[in-house]
């Protein structure tokens, strides 16, 4: 069976946020307009001047397995989620071929494991300190034996997931994938995004006050937030046969590399190429995208660079769609961003809202005719979301979702009509 | 389907036995063994002589970055990075045609990361955030990025000292990190997604390692007996290995070196514990057969050799020889097993990767290496062809494996071509 042109549809949320345990928490919280910042417990952030950050508050692990109880903060997020999105999907595992189902992950938990380094020395936690450990104990839950893979380099890492688990549904190397993305907040993942000057300064010593504001021209730094977000992925026309809820298509993908980015030479050449590549991919043109959820952080350097690969890609077809970023809402929430922004963009048509800017007061001087959302729109129009994810290590990935009720067959493509 | 048939055309290596291709291939012909003893002078800050752990490993040798990198660069990247460009250099020479023009993908595969080099990271981010820029240790370069410590880096390296201009990400699979690239990369190659890709699988050694896996009763103290019954366990080592997968037309074909094809490839996983095997390893084999399968082999084709892991742990080693004998039957005494796990030590991903090295330097070379030390089989699996001495016989499709913690179970089918 030819499965290139294979359409793909997201049938399972599962989310375990700042704001608590499931995608209804997170959407009712977005769409409120609530913010995830609160000053950080159980984390030493001295020297720093920012104090805040987005923490899951009260988790508690619904299994007694006793592989998962044993294992740290990190593995058992992922589990949670994981087991969350396989529930909403309703899927019945033990009809499915397990070879057939994977499990791809993306995560930017490097750091975390530094503070953890003595674990290694001790036979019950060692087997935790890798990353690709939390991805195997859903794995093993959902008998998923296709297969197992993850992505662990950055801020991209969820969105690469999810380029990756697209390709691996379109060569036929499998016909279900949970894919997702996990990063919890230690005080060495604090301080190295301290460290790159990113972190937005505290009002405690300045008049700033703390905050987190992409694109709007006062921003003055990032917070840095911890979550886990994973979805089902799987293919259309098998989620229409067995009656699942499809949230949404994932119409194309694109990605690309910039070492430029990694020496804080922002360049925008790369961003604008994985939007470019996606956007071809689905066979649209620039003008058919109707919003775009970018990936800035209220970073000075990074929210430039998107906004300049935004402006060239789209003003040069005479069309700004909307442009906002859940980062005001979530903060900086690492490696598992890219899902998260892809179950924003679900909750768009879902609930039928497009998420303003939180805190936007003005745009920068050079990037003013771009079409910010600035307070709560209706999202009836909006039928093809173009989500980004762009990290600190030069990688930036795109990816367009579709509105699953109103997709249409044009020239044997299905394509999402405005 | 037509799919684009994927080549190797460039490869590199920096192993415990060479630095480079033809010392690599010249020290396997020799049946040397790599891993040394190392003290305190070799990482004065380890606890030496806590607990009974063994102070030997597979350790890169006589590489000396300032042959190869100017003052700049040694400032620039750190050693692991140079020992990784080092071997990308190579692979990129032995390609030996430009890149302009096409999409290049880099995928990088390793089991530990770059976290040989935390202590000094964690060290380093601390004083960031302190403010104290000064007492930053060198290479200097961590005071302008410190995303350097992230396994990014070695990507970042790699397209700016080659001017690389494409893609790249970083695969985490354990010690299957060195295929999984591997995997992806010829898929990417398959479905018309990249021209080029560079395989990367590095893994450096760090004492603390020795600790871990002894922890897990995984390291030896001897010299690694793969396959047999009184066998001692892999010694740690160090490595880098690089491939180079592109797919070609008809015209480059015939004036190029190419070393040989990937034809098939799967993964499976147990599913069935972190460390632990499941008695009957049918996901192995799974992954054995799938990959045949992809490969399509024509009814005059058949495996004559398999490049296995060979850990030297009897669980291991035996799911290794039940996938080979459940999977090929009677063929399954034909082909010819070994692994180069005794010759370098276990360097986890970038093992994977040189067993792929070593299973087309062998077909290129007409040559069988044989098992070093290989005594009596495990009960069970006495009718496989272990290979004791060397054979000098012309091979054409192999087999490589590779497993991993968390039950990743990985097979290729590779093809040799001739010069």
């Amino acid at each position: 069976m030819d499965t290139r042109n294979r359409e793909i549809a997201v049938t399972g949320i599962g989310v375990l946020s700042p704001y608590g345990s499931g995608k209804e928490l997170l959407w009712e919280a977005l769409n409120q307009g609530k913010s995830v910042f609160n000053r950080l417990a159980g984390i030493k952030t001295k020297p720093v001047l920012s104090k805040t950050g987005g923490q899951v508050p009260d988790f508690k692990l619904n299994t007694r397995t006793s592989e998962v109880v044993r294992a740290n903060r990190y593995c058992q997020f992922t589990y949670t989620a994981g087991d969350m999105a396989i529930r909403d999907s309703g899927l019945n595992i033990r009809q499915l071929d397990p070879y057939r189902l994977s499990v791809v992950f993306g995560t930017n938990c490097a750091h975390p494991s530094i503070e953890r380094y003595s674990d290694a020395l001790k036979i019950r936690t060692s087997m935790y300190v890798n990353p690709n450990v939390a991805p195997f104990l859903i794995s093993k839950k959902i008998r998923a034996k296709g297969i197992l893979s993850t992505i662990s380099s950055g801020e991209h890492s969820s969105a690469s997931a999810l380029s990756l688990a697209c390709s691996l549904l379109r060569w036929g190397k499998c016909d279900q994938v949970l894919v997702g993305g996990t990063d919890v907040l230690a005080r060495s993942n604090f301080l190295h995004y301290s460290s790159l000057y990113e972190l937005s300064p505290t009002g405690e010593r300045n008049d700033w006050g703390e905050k987190c504001t992409p694109y709007d021209r006062k921003r003055n730094g990032t917070t840095v937030s911890e979550g886990s977000a994973f979805v089902v992925l799987e293919d259309k026309q098998s989620a229409r046969n067995r009656g699942a809820h499809i949230y949404c298509d994932i119409l194309g993908v694109g990605s690309a590399y910039s070492p430029d980015f990694t020496t804080h030479d922002f360049t925008s050449g790369h961003i604008e190429h994985s939007m470019r590549e996606c956007i071809s991919e689905t066979g649209a043109s620039p003008s058919g995208i109707d919003l775009v959820y970018g990936a800035a952080n209220g970073g000075k350097k990074m929210d430039k660079a998107e906004l300049k690969a935004i402006k060239t890609v789209f003003r040069a077809n005479g069309n700004a769609p909307k442009l906002s970023s859940i980062k005001s809402y979530i903060g900086e929430i690492q490696g598992a961003f890219g899902i998260f922004n892809l179950i924003a963009a679900i909750n768009a048509f879902e609930n039928g809202v497009i998420l303003p800017i939180r805190g936007f007061s003005s745009p920068s001087f050079f990037y003013r005719d771009l079409n910010y959302v600035t307070s709560t729109q209706p999202a009836d129009r909006v039928n093809t979301i173009l989500c980004n994810a762009i990290s600190y290590t030069g990688r930036s990935v795109s990816f367009i979702v579709g509105r699953a009720e109103r997709s249409k067959p044009v020239n044997g493509k299905e394509v999402c009509v405005a | 389907m037509m799919r684009d048939t994927v080549y190797v055309t460039g490869m590199g290596i920096m192993a415990s036995i060479g630095n480079s291709i033809t010392e690599f291939w010249s020290a396997l012909m020799e049946g040397k063994n790599g891993v040394v003893p190392f003290g305190k002078k070799d990482y004065p800050r380890h606890p030496f002589g806590k607990g009974k752990y063994p102070s030997a490993a597979g350790l890169i040798k006589n590489f000396k970055p300032d042959e190869h990198f100017s003052q700049k660069e040694r400032q620039k990247y750190d050693y692991p990075v140079m020992v990784i460009l080092k071997a990308v250099e190579e692979a990129l020479n032995d390609r030996n045609a430009p890149l302009e023009g096409r999409r290049v993908m880099v995928i990088t595969g390793s089991a530990i990361e770059i976290r040989p080099e935390y202590h000094r990271m964690y060290k380093c981010m601390k004083l960031f955030t302190s403010g104290n820029r000064d007492l930053i240790p060198k290479p200097r370069y961590y005071r302008s990025n410190a995303l350097e410590v992230m396994s990014d880096s070695v990507i970042s390296a790699v397209f700016r000292k080659f001017h690389l201009k494409g893609d790249g990400f970083c695969v985490q699979q354990i010690c299957s990190s060195g295929t999984g690239n591997l995997f992806f990369g010829s898929e990417f190659i398959r479905n018309g997604k990249a021209d080029v890709v560079i395989c990367i699988s590095y893994d450096l050694f760090h004492p603390m390692q020795n600790i871990l896996f002894s922890n897990l009763n995984l390291v030896g103290f001897d010299r690694c007996e793969s396959f047999s019954r009184s066998g001692s366990k892999a010694q740690l080592a160090e490595g880098v290995s690089v491939t180079i997968l592109e797919k070609m037309n008809t015209d480059e074909l015939g004036h190029r070196n190419v070393w040989g094809k990937v034809r098939g490839s799967a993964i499976t996983n147990d599913a069935y514990h972190i460390v632990r095997i499941p008695p009957q390893p049918k996901e192995f084999a799974k992954a054995i057969a799938s990959a045949v399968e992809d490969a399509h082999l024509e009814e005059t084709e058949a495996i004559e050799l398999a490049t296995l892991v060979g850990k030297g742990s009897k669980k291991t080693d035996e799911k290794e020889l039940y996938g080979i004998k459940s999977v090929f039957g009677d063929h399954a005494g034909r082909i010819c097993i070994n692994s180069i796990i005794p010759y370098t030590g276990y360097a986890f991903s970038a093992s994977t990767m040189a067993s792929v090295i070593a299973s087309l330097l062998q077909m290129r070379n007409g040559v069988i290496l044989p098992i070093p030390n290989f005594s009596q089989p495990y009960p069970g699996y006495e009718n496989l062809n272990y290979v004791t001495g060397i054979q000098k016989r012309k091979t054409r499709l192999a087999l490589v494996s590779s497993l991993a913690f968390t039950g990743i179970n990985q097979a290729f089918v590779l093809q040799g071509l001739h010069q």
